[in-house]
């Protein structure tokens, strides 16, 4: 029975951690997605797209 | 984007981008779908199917076994047949489809050897032995090894793509001869039980049978979740570079 229960435990274990590992990469994503719109909003509208560039700046 | 196309050219040009929609429709159900499945096959597996007369509980094995053997089966198959599309199409999709089926068949390709192993020290009374059904998905294992540490030491690009496309379509040369060492060569594997073509009344008793369906069913879409899972990933993270690049250029005053 040792052996049954081994091998169950190991798929089990070896399923969650490349589970893990996808959620890391998740996270990391959202991470980097945040960081991406925290610098497009700083950096405000682009040239010919609002006011800024109507007021000819 | 229309489902149909209205041409065979049309069709071969927009399937990659058909089958990543399809795909991202299927994410949000699929992965329920695969964590119910896997507990009603693990209940079966616990409570319900009968233990082998012979075996015991070792035989219990077979369950994740054989569908990690199954699922490796059709990861390597996705990992061929995208490897081809991208070699024709030279789109990226196609790459994405192969790299990250590539990832997730090698985790099933190491679970069917860990598996086996497991299984075989109590009724073989060895870990290993250098069978050919062993060996030749050994050989596997480092091939798609092999691929995985191309893809990720080499500087990402379409020479790398080329190389991995080329590496996963002889790959999978393997799995044939895999399927069919037990046949073409005496081994100590077993040979086929699911059916048996010269016995029709042989193979597996019918609560056995079920049972493996079940968990071929449910690991084939454990398998699936996750390969959209990662394709899904891989996509976000293309375009986010792409963003970022835009981003520093326009920051760099470039217009």
């Amino acid at each position: 029975m040792i052996w049954y229960l081994a091998a169950y435990a190991m798929f089990w274990a070896m399923l969650f951690g490349y589970l893990m590992g996808v959620s890391g990469r998740q996270q990391r994503l959202v991470e980097r997605a945040e960081e991406l719109t925290r610098r497009l909003v700083d950096r405000g509208p682009g040239p010919g797209r609002g006011p800024a560039s109507e007021a000819g700046s | 984007m229309k489902w149909w196309p209205r041409s065979w050219r049309q069709f071969w040009s927009t399937l990659d981008g058909r089958t990543y929609h399809l795909m991202l429709s299927a994410r949000p159900w699929l992965g329920w779908l695969a964590v119910g499945s896997m507990v009603v096959v693990f209940a079966l597996v616990f409570w319900w199917v009968p233990l082998e007369a012979i075996q015991g509980y070792p035989q219990k094995i077979f369950y994740i076994h054989v569908p990690s053997a199954w699922v490796m089966y059709v990861a390597f198959a996705v990992v061929f047949g995208a490897s081809i599309l991208y070699l024709w199409k030279r789109s990226s999709l196609w790459d994405i489809f192969a790299r990250c089926a590539a990832e997730v068949g090698f985790l099933f390709t190491t679970l069917a050897l860990a598996t086996g192993m497991l299984w075989g020290k109590p009724i073989w009374g060895t870990y290993w032995t250098w069978d050919a059904r062993l060996t030749s998905t050994l050989i596997l294992w480092f091939i798609y090894g092999g691929y995985l540490l191309v893809r990720a030491f080499a500087r990402p690009g379409a020479d790398v793509a080329r190389l991995a496309a080329v590496i996963g379509i002889i790959g999978f040369l393997d799995v044939p001869i895999i399927h069919l060492s037990v046949l073409w060569w005496r081994t100590l594997h077993p040979q086929p039980v699911v059916m048996i073509v010269d016995d029709p009344g042989g193979g597996l008793p019918a609560s056995m049978l079920i049972t493996l369906l079940a968990s071929l069913l449910a690991v084939s879409l454990v398998f699936a979740w996750l390969w959209i899972q990662r394709v899904w990933q891989e996509r976000t993270a293309e375009n986010l570079a792409l963003l970022e690049a835009l981003l520093d250029r326009r920051e760099r005053g470039y217009r």
